[in-house]
């Protein structure tokens, strides 16, 4: 038995008041100088039976005192001192799980981890089960019991160690609780009664996940043995940790100063760590920072796209992160048409002033005489707002086929039929006879260019007047998809496919004096729209751990190293098993992997962590390796404060006080009541 | 379980006495004289606490008089006797104006013809008077008690003496009329309780010596000693044609006998010392005390004797009051009989 505030023992020092005042009125009297005393007569002795009544009122007073002193010393018994032992002689189903996280990555950590699992199989006998699970962030078999049993005795141990010699640690982090939780559901219902013995062997770091172990329900057959891999005393510079604080990817750039969250453990002695960035020793800083603190630094825009920030001098992998500085790609819109871009009564100044209006940091606006035909390839989406020359047309048109899109406006009835001369079709085109002014209609919101339009706060159209456009008659065998029409059934807006490309066009053109729709707050949404639908959607920035699993974008074909490895995808989804930063094919998203931060806290977990959360422990036989103490006494102390609240023993003393001095005050009240006369 | 704890706490908190005792001052009088609804007009302890006994008892005496409704100067002995008609030359203060009114003829009032009453305080100063447990001693409210019917009767005209004893007969102040006795009454009543018993039966009888003629002897003890010593002096007196009145005063301790766990008694009269659990001791004291009191009471009413007992605790002015009530009704039935003795004569 342990006790949590042991000082307050020092209140058993106050038992010693009713010893004291049951020895005062043994030895000391009260005088009385009394007048009539001859009333009064001699009384014969007290009976043993009142002083022994006296004594035990005595004891219950000092056993209530005692109680409380106890209750409040908070007493709680630990668990492993009164683990049971497995049994000799009964079949067990031995269960080894095998840490695999990447805090097992430390020098000769997981070789010695291997060594203690072989030793666990060699210390069976011939008719127990065995099964062999590796697990970080989830649990995989490596050997079924099947396998080992029909595996004869002789051949187990060189397939063990064939299995073992395979296995690797990875880079994910430490999941205890859903390793635990996986054999227990695995066992849970079967119809053996054999012992189940589940053996953990792992660092046992702090950073092992353990909360969904609070209210675990274990099987009676079920027990748990721990087995550390003793690592060698942790060095001072790893018991620093970095966290990357990624940037808006918004507005990141090669300029934009970035965030490192530096936490050191309770072992560092000094105040500064020296950071630096692999590859580059010139460029070392150092944070300030102290044992038991954490701090954010802000890192000023140094030149370098992306690499691995690490304590300086350290190797270990604990001690470093992937950062990222790698720009997201541009996107280019080329702009052309007629009129000026400064004159407010073309549609130019409109749709320039929409385009930037969109506020995306990665879009580059260029203009009809800036565009040449060296970035044409580059440009995603081609916008013409009138007549913006044969020569600007052609090369929109190449550029369309190789996968661009184009949003043109139909000026006049010979834009329409040049458009749709382009996929080889004859429109009857002629100009709309518009009474008073016409508006949008019917509208296919699931196509991306109007998928903004969706919710109903955007979904009314019918303020924005159109004056004129043309009215174009698709042939019945069209390859032209109507996207929005007006009311009287006209197409609006519609698309068709030219090459690798694919071409959205308005049937009206966008001068204020034609048509409100430049003007409309309905405007710049479309063209983020269109915007989305050239560049595939926007590049995602993913920051994730090693294994998590996270979705690419629509469009994107795998994921590249900085090596140029190439990753694949399943599902839309994909994981990467290794730190590092991979940019997504073709769009030029980021992904950057990091190891979970929680693989940094090094310091081994407490025993009493495990007694805490109600593991049924086994006694570790004593060939094998004890669990060490506490690494703090802060630790042990928080254990043990769990401990004692599960068990809450001082609720029971308090009980007992309260019965202790319900009895004492019955029983003093009884003994000083007037007493019948005594015969004289 | 028994309750008697919880009855004494009761008792402690509302301080009023036990039902079951048999003497308190309310339920003693042999005569059956109802006590009055007499409210205090001053609280005892506040007048308690007043140093100066005279200061004490002329407080006292004042609110005497309120109580009574009557002038210091009448006092109850000028009784009025019969009426008869005016003669000129009567003194026309003694004319019943009322009667003149509804019959028209004038009638003088005639007033009984008194002679002074003579009276003795005995008061019992012995050792067990010192004993006190309410701030002040039996001494205290004796002397108060004493000296307050001492000069009320005083300031009505009778010749008041006062004797003192302990273990003997102590210092006597004889009955006089003179101021001066107020002031060798208080002398006398200072004196500390002392001595080594109560010699009341020889106070008695020294009493009934001083006395010459038929008069007031008022006995203020604690009554502690055995009737049997003074129920003789007792019956002597009785027979001389002297009016007795017994004041018993105890202390609420030695009623209740409310001590707890193990005392060390000491007597105040005597050298006697006894180790007690006080608790266990109650039952037979309190049994022992009440049979001495019921036989103090019998005594005095088989004597014709005023029996008043006091508790310490209690209030004076109805006590005061009933006693002074009830000897003018005693008064008033002697000098009827003494005028149809005259009348038969």
């Amino acid at each position: 038995m342990s006790f949590l505030s042991p000082w307050f023992f020092l209140g058993l020092l106050a038992v010693g008041a009713p010893l004291l005042a049951h020895l005062r009125r043994l030895s000391v009297k009260k005088r009385v100088d009394f007048s009539a005393m001859h009333f009064l007569e001699p009384l014969p002795p007290r009976k043993a039976r009142q002083r022994w009544e006296d004594v035990a009122l005595m004891l219950a007073r000092i056993g209530a005192l005692g109680l409380l002193a106890f209750a409040f010393a908070r007493p709680y018994v630990r668990q492993s001192g009164v683990g049971v032992s497995a049994p000799a002689t009964h079949q067990r189903q031995v269960v080894v799980l095998l840490d695999s996280s990447a805090s097992m990555r430390r020098t000769g950590l997981f070789q010695e981890a291997k060594d203690l699992v072989a030793q666990v199989a060699s210390s069976l006998k011939e008719d127990d089960a065995f099964e062999l699970f590796v697990f970080d962030r989830t649990v995989r078999s490596v050997l079924g019991a099947e396998l080992w049993g029909q595996t004869p005795a002789g051949a187990r141990s060189s397939l063990l160690s064939d299995l073992l010699s395979k296995m690797e640690p990875g880079w994910a982090g430490t999941q205890l609780d859903d390793a635990l939780q996986f054999v227990v559901d695995g066992k849970n219902g079967g119809a053996s009664d054999a012992l189940v013995e589940v053996v953990v062997v792992s660092d046992f770091q702090e950073g092992s996940h353990l909360a969904k172990l609070q209210g675990q329900q274990w099987p009676k057959k079920l027990h748990v043995k721990i087995l550390p891999v003793p690592a060698q005393q942790a060095r001072e510079d790893e018991s620093i940790s970095l966290h990357w604080l990624p940037p808006d990817p918004e507005t990141a750039s090669l300029e934009t100063p970035f965030k490192l969250q530096v936490h050191a453990g309770p072992g560092y002695r000094g105040s500064l760590v020296k950071l630096g960035i692999e590859g580059q020793p010139s460029r070392d800083w150092m944070a300030p920072v102290t044992a038991g603190k954490t701090r954010v630094v802000t890192v000023p825009g140094v030149p370098f796209e992306s690499g691995f920030v690490r304590v300086a001098g350290a190797s270990d992998f604990s001690s470093g992160v992937w950062v990222s500085r790698l720009p997201l790609k541009r996107t280019l819109v080329a702009l052309g048409g007629s009129g000026d871009a400064l004159d407010r009564s073309g549609a130019r100044y409109f749709v320039n002033r929409a385009v930037t209006a969109l506020g995306d940091a990665r879009v580059e606006v260029l203009g009809g005489e800036s565009t040449t035909s060296e970035r044409d390839a580059s440009v995603a989406l081609w916008i013409s707002s009138g007549a913006a020359g044969a020569e600007w047309n052609s090369r929109m048109v190449k550029a369309v086929e190789k996968g661009a899109v184009a949003l043109l406006t139909l000026e006049d009835v010979s834009d329409a039929l040049a458009a749709g001369a382009l996929i080889g079709e004859t429109w009857e085109v002629k100009e709309a006879q518009v009474n008073d002014f016409a508006v949008l209609g019917e509208m296919d919101r699931t196509h991306s260019v109007l998928a903004p339009f969706k919710s109903p706060q955007f979904a009314d159209f019918s303020g924005i007047r159109f004056w004129h456009y043309r009215r174009v008659v698709l042939p019945k065998e069209s390859s032209v998809r109507v996207l929005a029409r007006f009311e009287g059934g006209d197409p609006a807006v519609m698309e068709y496919e030219l090459g690798a490309g694919r071409v959205l066009m308005w049937t009206s053109n966008w001068r204020p004096h034609d048509a409100q729709w430049v003007l409309s707050s309905r405007c710049v949404p479309f063209l983020a729209g269109c915007l989305d639908v050239a560049t595939g959607g926007r590049a995602p920035f993913v920051v994730a751990t090693p294994g998590e699993s996270f979705v690419l974008p629509e469009g994107s074909t795998g994921l590249k190293g900085l090596d140029g490895t190439l990753f694949g995808k399943t599902a839309g989804r994909a994981s990467l098993e290794v730190p590092g930063v991979y940019a997504m094919e073709p769009q030029g998203g980021i992904v950057v992997i990091n190891v979970a931060s929680d693989e940094s806290r090094l310091a081994p977990l407490p025993v009493e962590k495990f007694e805490s959360l109600g593991v049924p422990l086994l006694k570790p036989s004593a060939a094998e390796v004890q669990m060490p103490d506490a690494s703090t006494p802060q630790a042990a102390v928080l254990g043990a404060g769990e401990i004692e609240a599960r068990q809450g023993g001082w609720r029971w003393l308090l009980g007992g006080v309260l019965v202790l001095l319900t009895i004492e005050t019955w029983w003093a009240a009884r003994l000083s009541s007037p007493t019948k006369p005594e015969a004289l | 379980m028994s309750l008697g704890w919880v009855q004494r706490w009761w008792r402690s908190i509302s301080g009023g006495s036990s039902a079951s005792d048999p003497t308190s001052r309310t339920g003693v009088a042999h005569e059956g004289v109802k006590p009055s609804e007499v409210r205090p007009w001053m609280d005892l302890a506040a007048l308690m606490a007043i140093q100066s006994l005279e200061l004490r008892i002329q407080r006292m005496v004042e609110g005497l008089h309120r109580g009574l409704h009557r002038s210091v100067r009448r006092g109850y002995s000028a009784e009025f006797a019969e009426y008869r008609p005016y003669t000129p030359g009567d003194d026309l203060r003694h004319l019943d104006w009322g009667r003149m009114a509804r019959t028209d003829r004038a009638f003088l009032r005639q007033y009984e013809d008194e002679s002074d009453w003579t009276c003795l305080m005995v008061v019992d100063l012995s050792a067990s008077m010192a004993f006190g447990t309410v701030g002040y001693s039996k001494a205290d409210y004796a002397r108060t008690l004493a000296g307050t019917l001492a000069t009320f009767l005083h300031g009505q005209g009778d010749s008041v003496g006062l004797l003192r004893f302990a273990a003997g007969v102590g210092d006597l102040v004889p009955a006089g009329h003179a101021p001066r006795q107020l002031a060798r009454w208080w002398s006398l009543l200072a004196a500390d309780p002392s001595g080594s018993g109560t010699g009341l039966g020889a106070a008695l009888e020294e009493a009934r010596r001083i006395m010459r003629r038929p008069g007031l002897v008022v006995l203020v003890s604690d009554l502690l000693s055995a009737p049997d010593d003074w129920t003789e002096p007792l019956r002597l007196l009785r027979a001389a044609r002297h009016e007795v009145v017994v004041f018993e005063v105890l202390d609420p301790q030695e009623i209740e006998f409310s001590f707890e766990g193990d005392t060390h008694f000491v007597g105040l009269e005597d050298a006697r010392r006894l180790d007690l659990d006080a608790a266990r001791a109650r039952e037979g004291y309190l049994a022992r005390l009440q049979a001495h009191r019921e036989s103090v009471a019998g005594v005095c009413a088989r004597e014709s004797a005023l029996f008043w007992s006091a508790r310490t605790d209690g209030p004076l002015e109805p006590l005061l009051l009933e006693t002074i009530t009830t000897l003018k009704r005693r008064r008033q039935q002697s000098a009827g009989a003494g005028r149809a003795r005259g009348a038969g004569q």
